[in-house]
């Protein structure tokens, strides 16, 4: 539908200004401005700030990789390197220095006096050290005492834990109990009178022994 | 386009704008987040590098001294078994400690050990030996001694028996020893070495560190110092019964005179050996005339020891036998031969000569006569050979020269002046007295002529001057 203004020019309604759509015009293009205002804050300052923070950052990062490479590479060298330190210490914790043990016992043997404190000898003689959790072994002998009198054997059962005249006991727990039996009397000999007895000590375990032969040490500093 | 139509057009292509910046800016947000946490991240990835790098010069040092003290961790440990060498070493060890072998094998690998533990293979072997207690542990000794790691897992020692005892004089333990060793099995193969910067200027600062490593790795090993006059624990050390001696001596006792016998038999074969390879002349004598006087005295030892009947302990007879009489003999003999048929050669005669003279030249009298006493008693087995026996009579005449220069020296007198005046006798005054020629000066000491710094005395036969 098509409407023509029939007034004349003086009756007809004047032409006012669009408010209304300069208003609207206005708001839309402050909003957009504005969004676009901060887009390019956001884009070409933080953004870029960010960005150069990073580079910088990456910089020194870079320069510090080598450095770290290095490290770890040295990091795995000692890893290779120990481990074979860490094996020795670990078997030689383990190891029962027989010579001294012997040298001790025949010590101990040599210490008793005829007739007088004990008059020991062995008919044979087993030591084993063994890797079990919680067996580590034991020194075994088949021992005579030269002596009607069988006091002597807690005479040397004394002499075996007694620290003055060994360190046998760092190593050894205490021997088993005393039995003894009585062999028959070889009136050809002197002692005639002799006692068989077995002599048992189980060795302590790897540890202990370390621990034991330390504080030794360093009670003999 | 009417209002309506314009309107509608206008809001959509302003929320369309809007749309798109909105959008746009949520991107960016987005996009600063990501990059945000990307510093974040770079930052805690930089102080972790700067943290471990701060620790890197401890490393370096580590790796210095593990690297440094890595030859010694192979040398206990090596990553051979190497066991020919073991071998050899354990004969020599036997020869040394004088146990014999039976026999050896190589003994089984799947102990629970073995099975455990991957980071090293057990090598273990199996000695049969035979030897007394003291002997096997001279060898035991040895064995934890050496320079590779060595372990005694289990030994069994069955002691020899009396009749055994009694018929051999030694005593023969039957010992079965095992031994173990270890190889060790690097987990990977590569041990690759990186570079450290100034490695020995490093190296040289933590030399004291290294030290210590290289200290804390020797294995514990036990300073055995042989039988020292202890009877064998696995002896039966009973004596047989004599009533009619009850100051015999104990086994133990016998035992330990046997040991002191031997040992001294050995130092007379130390000191023979020590004269055969004798670098000079005098040493080769002052070596024998020691060998001859240690022979004196062990003789006279062995004659008491056997008349007074101390020794009836069959073992300590048959040590006294064949360590002790039976040496003695051969030694003597070799000395006699080495006498007779030797004595000093010419050239050792001249050798003494001129050290003699050399000395008494340097008026070292008492060094001179020291020469002569080392050569003296075999000069008496010259009498046959001319020629040597001329050089032993001026060796003589050189200990008689020494020996009056000596003494003269040793004369002690002050001269206070001296008179010459011709067709005078010449004066001179010694000690305060007035002396002249004929006069005695002191026992023996006679005075021969007289001159302006220097008098001439007659002192046992010879001429010899004193100047002042």
């Amino acid at each position: 539908m098509i409407t023509v203004n029939l007034l004349p020019e003086e009756y007809r309604r004047r032409a006012k200004s669009p408010i209304g759509m300069i208003a609207a015009i206005s708001a839309a293009v402050l909003i957009n401005t504005s969004l676009f205002a901060y887009w390019g804050y956001l884009h070409f300052g933080v953004s870029a700030n960010i960005a150069t923070t990073r580079d910088v950052l990456q910089a020194d990062l870079s320069g510090l990789t080598w450095q770290v490479d290095y490290h770890n590479s040295l990091e795995a060298e000692i890893a290779t390197r120990s481990q074979r330190e860490q094996t020795l210490a670990e078997i030689t914790k383990s190891r029962v220095l027989w010579t001294k043990t012997m040298d001790e016992l025949i010590d101990v043997v040599q210490n008793g006096r005829e007739g007088v404190d004990h008059f020991i000898w062995f008919n044979d003689l087993e030591a084993e050290v063994k890797v079990d959790r919680t067996k580590h072994g034991e020194l075994q002998a088949a021992g005579v005492s030269g002596a009607e009198d069988y006091a002597q054997l807690a005479n040397f059962a004394e002499d075996l834990e007694d620290p003055a005249l060994s360190s046998l006991m760092d190593i050894f727990a205490a021997p088993e109990p005393l039995q003894a039996s009585q062999e028959r009397p070889d009136e050809t000999l002197i002692p005639s009178v002799t006692w068989s007895f077995p002599l048992k000590m189980n060795l302590l375990s790897p540890a202990e022994r370390v621990e034991n032969r330390e504080t030794a040490e360093g009670e003999a500093q | 386009m009417n209002d309506k139509q314009f309107w509608s057009v206008f809001g959509g292509l302003t929320a369309a704008l809007a749309g798109l910046f909105g959008y746009l800016i949520y991107s960016e947000h987005q996009s600063v987040d990501a990059a945000e946490a990307e510093v974040a991240s770079l930052r805690d990835r930089i102080s972790n590098s700067r943290a471990i790098v701060r620790k890197t010069p401890e490393v370096e040092q580590e790796v210095i001294i593990l690297r440094e003290i890595s030859d010694r961790i192979r040398e206990i440990l090596p990553d051979t078994k190497d066991l020919n060498n073991v071998i050899r070493d354990f004969q020599e060890y036997m020869q040394e400690a004088e146990v014999t072998s039976q026999g050896f094998k190589p003994t089984s690998n799947s102990s629970s050990r073995q099975r455990t533990r991957s980071a090293f293979e057990r090598v273990s072997y199996q000695w049969e030996l035979v030897g007394n207690t003291f002997q096997f542990l001279e060898f035991l000794n040895r064995i934890e001694t050496h320079s590779r790691f060595m372990a005694v897992s289990k030994f069994d020692i069955r002691a020899a028996n009396r009749r055994a005892l009694l018929d051999e004089g030694l005593a023969s333990h039957r010992i079965v020893l095992d031994v173990e060793t270890y190889k060790y099995v690097p987990p990977s193969a590569k041990e690759g070495e990186v570079e450290i910067r100034s490695y020995e200027r490093k190296r040289d600062l933590l030399s004291g560190e290294i030290g210590l490593r290289r200290q804390a790795l020797s294995l514990q090993t036990y300073r055995y110092q042989g039988a020292r006059g202890r009877r064998d624990p696995l002896i039966d050390p009973r004596v047989p019964a004599r009533v009619d001696d009850p100051n015999a001596w104990t086994v133990q006792r016998q035992q330990e005179e046997v040991d002191e016998l031997v040992a001294r038999v050995e130092e007379a074969q130390g000191y023979w050996a020590a004269s055969n390879v004798a670098k000079s002349v005098l040493e080769r004598m002052v070596q024998r005339s020691e060998l001859e006087k240690l022979i004196l005295r062990l003789g006279e030892d062995l004659r008491r020891i056997e008349d007074e009947g101390h020794v009836t302990y069959r073992p300590a007879q048959t040590r006294i036998d064949t360590l002790v009489a039976d040496p003695l003999d051969v030694l003597r003999l070799a000395l006699d031969k080495s006498k007779a048929i030797e004595g000093p050669s010419i050239t050792a005669l001249q050798s003494v000569g001129d050290t003699m003279v050399g000395y008494i030249e340097a008026l070292e009298y008492e060094q001179a006569l020291d020469s002569f006493d080392a050569i003296e008693d075999s000069l008496a087995l010259l009498l046959d050979d001319p020629e040597r026996e001329e050089l032993a009579d001026w060796l003589r005449l050189l200990c008689e020269e020494a020996t009056i220069l000596r003494d003269f020296s040793a004369i002690d007198f002050k001269v206070g002046g001296v008179a010459i005046i011709e067709g005078l006798q010449p004066v001179i005054i010694i000690d305060g007295k007035r002396r002249t020629v004929g006069d005695l000066v002191a026992e023996e000491l006679v005075v021969h002529s007289v001159r302006p710094n220097e008098v001439d005395f007659i002192f046992r036969g010879a001429i010899v001057t004193r100047e002042f």
